[in-house]
């Protein structure tokens, strides 16, 4: 349909009032000015010597040290063994976690049995349990998956319970007046409905995994990010403990892209003018 | 006529055992005849979505019996569909998805299953929106879909609880006329809440006023005006009658609500 349209003014709301739309390019380039801003100052900070290089190496020696490492092949390694062992140890917990949220949300009694005790434990710092887990799961990865494990599992249980808590109550009685009996219901119904909250939940505790990595390889590893940056710290040898950082944090905000991407694939119904 | 749906002396009582029970119903007699278009209408926290509940199948009345096609009802089923007033299509599913989503206890084939799910998108004038999600639909439309797919499966008796309560004037008068129209081609048996004294009268055969609560029917009306209705027949003077007969009744509720 082509409608002839009188000049059109362009719309005059500014760009910082509240809630204001603002152009895609301008989105993604404020983002990456910000990252950009960063390394500028980082580099300004060390090039005129205001720090020196043992407390915050320069941005040329941190590249020095990744084209090192990855010519020698330590990077490619240690990038392989961390991204198993939070691959692992992330999706362990996730499939305790799903079957016990979903229990939890839906059902007062699984919640009452399980959030005294996951409370109590959540509140638990995992670099604790560190010692004791050398004891149960020995010094292989099975320590590490079960560090991580400590870390995301306890969080995640109760996000999936509130995820699940979100679906409204109406659509499940309406659900109920099509003849669906309670298992039918809330597989065709509850689990679908809390899906993208769900979705949501294992995007952030897979965030919250990689932050967890230095702890799970704290000791009795000999590769790995998190196992590069504590002997490093030995030695105090910042460059190579930065560049650790920086590859951890691109990986998780690689994931984490991932994740989103994803969400809008999955979840397209969710677009639209009017929340339903 | 045939009854479908008849309560005798329901009491609801939230938090029996408790310190402070609270007395929702009290007492409640009411009567629903096949065919038959029956509003209840009182002022809000009177108890309507409670009763409804109740004859759903979705919540149990503390004292007294409810019954249906002359049996008490237990539990849910697909004999009485519910329509409420928000939340309750299924985002994920597109329109022809939504409505044919209450079919899946039906005995019909796939394809007589896609004919009906397209008679009643045609009956709500959804034409051309098969494939909007819910996200994308106005309010209106949503309510539209919601009632499409509350008739879909034929159930014995439809229950809605203030189904256009959340639109705007507009738009309810647009979906009043719908439901008119639907009701004249279907005649299914109905029980509609609301506390829009036009609406009730412009639909019902019936109308119940409930008291403030606890709530009990506090007077039953019978609007003669004759079918098929018109919105022009609001300011008809025996329209204009009734409405200032239940103002009145509803009057005197509103001024003893305790706070
Ligand atoms: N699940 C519940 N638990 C306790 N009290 C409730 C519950 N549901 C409703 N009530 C109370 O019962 C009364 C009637 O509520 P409701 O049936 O929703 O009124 P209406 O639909 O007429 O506005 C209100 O005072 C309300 O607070
Ligand atoms: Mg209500």
């Amino acid at each position: 349909m082509s409608v002839s349209l009188p000049p059109l003014r362009k719309r005059r709301r500014g760009w910082l009032d509240l809630r204001a739309e603002i152009s895609p390019i301008m989105y993604w380039m404020a983002g990456l000015g910000f990252i950009a801003v960063f390394f500028v100052g980082w580099w300004l900070v060390t090039a005129l010597r205001w720090v020196g290089p043992i407390f915050l190496p320069s941005p040329a020696a941190v590249w020095q040290e990744f084209l090192r490492q990855l010519g020698d092949g330590t990077l490619w390694m240690d990038v392989r063994a961390s991204v198993y062992r939070i691959t692992v140890g992330w999706l362990i917990s996730t499939a305790i976690a799903l079957p016990i949220g979903i229990l939890m949300g839906n059902f007062r009694f699984f919640e009452g049995l399980f959030e005294p005790f996951i409370d109590f434990v959540r509140y638990m710092p995992a670099v604790a349990f560190v010692p004791l887990t050398i004891l149960w799961a020995g010094v292989d990865d099975g320590q590490k998956f079960v560090i991580l494990f400590i870390g995301t599992f306890f969080q995640q249980v109760l996000m999936v319970m509130d995820n699940v808590k979100t679906v409204p109550y109406e659509m499940i009685q309406v659900s109920y007046t099509f003849g669906l009996s309670k298992w039918e219901v809330l597989r065709k119904v509850v689990l679908p409905a809390a899906m993208p909250g769900i979705w949501d939940t294992l995007r952030i505790t897979l965030g919250w995994a990689w932050t967890y990595l230095v702890v799970a390889e704290l000791v009795a590893a000999n590769v790995g990010l998190g196992y590069r940056i504590m002997r490093a710290q030995r030695f105090l040898q910042t460059d190579t403990i930065l560049l650790g950082i920086l590859v951890i944090g691109l990986l998780g905000l690689v994931t984490d892209y991932l994740f989103k991407f994803a969400y809008r694939a999955l979840f397209r119904w969710m677009e639209g003018r009017n929340q339903a | 006529m045939r009854e479908v749906l008849r309560a005798i002396h329901v009491w609801k009582v939230y938090g029996v055992g408790e310190r402070r029970p609270l007395v929702a119903i009290r007492d409640l007699n009411l009567a629903v005849g096949e065919n038959e278009f029956v509003s209840i209408i009182g002022p809000s926290g009177c108890g309507k979505s409670t009763f409804l509940l109740m004859a759903a199948g979705l919540d149990e009345p503390s004292a007294g019996e409810l019954l249906f096609e002359g049996e008490a009802v237990r539990g849910p089923s697909a004999k009485r569909g519910m329509v409420f007033q928000t939340y309750t299509l299924y985002p994920w599913l597109n329109v022809e998805e939504n409505i044919r989503f209450a079919l899946q206890k039906s005995s019909l084939g796939p394809t007589e299953q896609k004919a009906l799910v397209e008679e009643y998108i045609a009956l709500v004038g959804l034409q051309g929106f098969e494939r909007a999600y819910p996200n994308q639909l106005s309010g209106g439309m949503r309510q539209r879909v919601a009632i499409a797919r509350a008739l879909v499966y034929r159930p014995q008796v439809l229950l809605m609880d203030e189904p256009f309560g959340a639109l705007d004037a507009q738009t309810r008068r647009l979906m009043q006329e719908l439901l008119l129209q639907v009701w004249e081609t279907h005649r299914t048996t109905v029980l509609f809440v609301t506390h829009d004294i036009e609406e009730a009268l412009l639909l019902s055969d019936r109308v119940y006023v409930m008291t403030a609560r606890p709530g009990t029917i506090k007077a039953e009306v019978v609007v003669p005006l004759p079918r098929p209705r018109t919105v022009e027949m609001e300011t008809s003077p025996e329209f204009l009658a009734l409405r200032r007969r239940l103002l009145g009744l509803i009057r005197e509720e509103v001024g003893r609500i305790s706070v």
